[in-house]
């Protein structure tokens, strides 16, 4: 019994493996563009209230900040291989230095989750400063992996 | 026998340092993000209101700011490739195919800069006004077209260079007092001056101010 566990749980692995691997190049494409999406939107929203396009309201920036954080991993998990060709303007180096890629991402993961932080003390003046810190992360990732 | 003579007019030499200021600023803003581009859009609308003037005074200004002066044909432009000298006492017929294409440049950077969208949250004044693909286009052009224009900037600057060292011709001094020394015989161009070109400016200004703030809205 105990044995016949091991062995499906190993070939459980090995499917959802499988899974990940297989999953059609488009789909990865058009999912992490999605959680960029939502990212832009929320992120956006947070910029109208600092650059005074909308009024500051505290609620909807906590909210719009704790969701572009939650969503932030969200997009570098489906970077997969093969996936540079198709309807992205991903750049191939992603791949091909992938460990500068990830800690770029990291970066902005990191700046949006003191986002998150900021959005809570309710200080405009802090959430607008930290907004910039995130735009740069966002745009030295822009620069370098994304086609123009 | 050696004379100073006025060959840039206030407007101009005050047009020129204003707009190497924005450019300079656009640069520096551009490049660095986060939220200095709140700064980008504002140097961007000087440089908009400056480009336009210097279009109205390039038709009706001084002798030496008007675009029939220095926008030559070919055979006036090898002339002056070959015997070094310039017809006339503003730019020379190379030197206006340098502002011919700082000005056009400018002008495209500045336009399509009315309409980008980097992505991350920020937008053109106009880019809710046109649909995505011409979005996408501005945005494409807005940022192949800075490395032309880096490329030009920094040409205009080894001009100057080569001509302050190599030719022993002062283009800097010029362009801040507007004085020149000609030899005696040298005939004077017509300098204006006035109330005239600061109503353009204040006009253009306006023009801008209604483009990217009251029409968008």
């Amino acid at each position: 019994m105990k044995r016949f566990v091991v062995l499906l749980a190993v070939a459980a692995a090995m499917m959802s493996s499988l899974v990940s691997a297989q999953m059609k190049p488009e789909d990865a494409i058009k999912h992490r563009k999605a959680a960029f999406n939502v990212i832009a939107y929320n992120f956006g929203s947070i910029g109208a209230m600092v650059n005074n396009r909308k009024p500051y309201n505290k609620d909807e920036a906590v909210r719009n900040a704790a969701t572009a954080s939650a969503v932030a991993w969200q997009p570098y998990d489906l970077f997969l291989p093969g996936t540079d060709v198709g309807d992205t303007k991903a750049k191939s180096n992603i791949w091909s230095d992938g460990a500068k890629f990830k800690s770029a991402g990291e970066k902005m993961q990191t700046e949006m989750a003191k986002l998150a932080t900021v959005a809570r003390d309710g200080d405009a003046n802090a959430l607008k400063a930290q907004f910039g810190e995130v735009g740069k992360a966002c745009k030295a990732c822009h620069d370098d992996y994304r086609k123009e | 026998m050696i004379k100073k003579i006025r060959v840039w007019d206030l407007p101009t030499r005050v047009f020129h340092w204003a707009l190497a200021v924005c450019v300079i600023g656009l640069f520096a803003t551009g490049l660095t993000g986060g939220n200095w581009i709140a700064w980008h859009e504002r140097f961007g609308f000087c440089v908009l209101t400056l480009l336009l003037f210097r279009v109205v005074w390039g038709l009706i200004g001084s002798d030496t700011s008007r675009f029939t002066d220095f926008l030559r044909g070919p055979r006036t432009l090898f002339a002056y490739l070959k015997t070094g000298v310039s017809p006339t006492q503003g730019h020379s017929p190379l030197g206006g195919l340098s502002v011919l294409g700082l000005l056009s440049l400018l002008l495209l950077q500045v336009c399509t800069g009315l309409f980008v969208d980097d992505d991350i949250a920020n937008k053109g004044p106009l880019a809710d006004k046109v649909s995505d693909v011409w979005v996408a286009l501005a945005t494409k052009i807005h940022r192949i077209n800075k490395y032309v224009l880096g490329a030009m900037v920094l040409m205009h600057l080894c001009a100057i260079l080569y001509y302050t060292f190599k030719k022993k011709q002062q283009l800097v001094g010029p362009m801040i007092s507007g004085l020149r020394d000609v030899a005696q015989t040298t005939p004077e161009p017509h300098v204006k001056s006035g109330i005239a070109p600061w109503i353009v400016l204040v006009v253009s200004a306006a023009f801008v101010y209604w483009l990217v703030a009251i029409f968008p809205r």
